[in-house]
């Protein structure tokens, strides 16, 4: 994988590789949206590393989903009621839900409680991007692999940081070596550990990643069987089978978030716990 | 493919963007509804133990209740068993007295009887010497002296007796 910026440059390049590049076009990020360019900069070198600071449409959806969820929680909750109503309550279950199913099955009764306003964070941040992604004219900056690779490298960050937290880093250390394998193994056990630590992250950026590309794929795919067979007469079948997609994605949506949140839980939990 | 490749500028917004909001969903979000539950909840686990103690008590005062209505009721059963035996008993002594008071009267009345009857036998018995030492001193014209034939006709008269 290349940290190099490869983003395409502009909106100019449909004809190439004909409705494939058009979809991937559609797919990536870019420096336009709504028809207007956003603030481009140039990049700023840090400890000898290139950074594009430049706001993309990606970097946009990031924004706009943080502002949703803030005027969201902050019309909700700015009075406190013993018993919330409407979109409060439903937001309050919601975390309840991932305090009680999530966080402390998965990590215990006090960590658990300590995390949930990450898990939460982290579960509605991508929901809400998910969501985003599904409102035509939007894009979804949880298809873009450096919005899921960040998320995972916090995941692990903070999966290793509570591994160490909680068990010193000698035993953190300890447990990269698992209990109960003859001494012989150890040799091929240990960097398989250790590549562990590294592969979860990569899967959960992946998953996330794909999951979202894949949905756009086939809804674009479909609604491009209507160009590339030239006739409308397709038209109804491709866009019942696109709304299909879509309500399917919508579902995907939701599950993705919870698999996310689901799996951070599940990780800083084994390491924070690694006897259980 | 540029799909999978990384831009670190994403990254590092991503990051600039997910702690900024998760600062600010936790003061305004996460800090007052969390807070908020964790008071409801024990004041629920609160109110539940609260209304078991009250159960408790209640159960508590109902058993003491019923156990003195248990008491009081047993108390007056002895007592009424108490009162029937000391009736009886009473009834007993009367009847006893009056049984001994009739067959104390029985006896004097005997007593009175067999007194009087023989004082009735004396006094005939010497009625009966006179007379006889009457007669037998007109029939033989000589006067029987009273004391010197006294025993002899004391003896007759117990044959007489005797034969009645």
């Amino acid at each position: 994988m290349s940290l190099a910026i490869l983003r395409d440059s502009g909106g100019e390049e449909h004809s190439e590789g004909g409705l494939g590049g058009y979809i991937l076009h559609h797919l990536q990020d870019s420096n336009a949206w709504l028809g207007s360019h956003l603030p481009h900069f140039e990049p700023v070198t840090l400890f000898g590393i290139s950074i594009d600071f430049s706001i993309t449409t990606h970097v946009l959806m990031l924004w706009i989903a943080s502002l949703i969820l803030i005027v969201a929680f902050w019309l909700s909750f700015r009075k406190p009621k013993a018993v919330p109503t409407g979109l409060a309550g439903v937001l309050e279950s919601i975390v309840l839900f991932i305090r009680d199913e999530i966080a402390v099955p998965n990590i215990g009764e006090k960590l658990g409680k300590k995390l949930t306003p990450f898990l939460a964070t982290i579960f509605f941040f991508i929901l809400t991007m998910n969501l985003l992604g599904l409102i035509p004219l939007f894009s979804t900056a949880t298809g873009n692999l450096s919005v899921t690779a960040a998320l995972a490298i916090i995941t692990f960050v903070m999966t290793q940081a509570y591994g160490i937290k909680e068990n010193g880093l000698g035993g953190y250390l300890k447990h990269l070596a698992p209990g109960g394998v003859p001494w012989f193994l150890l040799p091929i056990m240990v960097p398989i550990e250790i590549l562990g630590l590294f592969t979860k992250p990569f899967a959960l950026a992946m998953r996330l990643f794909a999951n979202m590309v894949a949905g756009h794929t086939v809804i674009y795919a479909l609604l491009g069987l209507i160009i590339v067979l030239g006739t409308v007469l397709v038209a109804p079948l491709s866009i019942a089978m696109a709304v299909a997609i879509n309500l399917l994605e919508l579902f995907v949506a939701f599950l993705q978030a919870y698999i996310f949140t689901m799996l951070s839980a599940l990780f800083i939990g084994m390491s924070a716990h690694p006897e259980h | 493919m540029d799909l999978l490749s990384l831009n670190n500028g994403m990254i590092v917004w991503s990051w600039a963007t997910f702690i900024v909001l998760m600062f600010v969903l936790y003061r305004i979000a996460w800090k007052p509804l969390l807070g908020a539950v964790e008071t409801r909840e024990h004041t629920i686990s609160a109110s539940l133990k609260r209304a078991e103690e009250a159960q408790a008590e209640a159960e508590k005062l109902l058993a003491e209740q019923q156990k003195k209505l248990a008491d009081a009721q047993e108390e007056m059963q002895k007592l009424v068993k108490e009162g029937k035996s000391v009736a009886e008993k009473m009834k007993n002594d009367i009847i006893e007295q009056a049984r001994v008071e009739a067959q104390k009267i029985k006896e004097r009345a005997k007593a009175d009887i067999e007194k009087e009857r023989e004082t009735v036998i004396a006094s005939l018995k010497q009625e009966v010497a006179d007379i006889v030492v009457e007669a037998t001193s007109q029939l033989i014209g000589v006067a029987v002296d009273k004391t010197r034939h006294q025993k002899i006709i004391d003896d007759s008269i117990a044959g007489f007796g005797r034969k009645n």
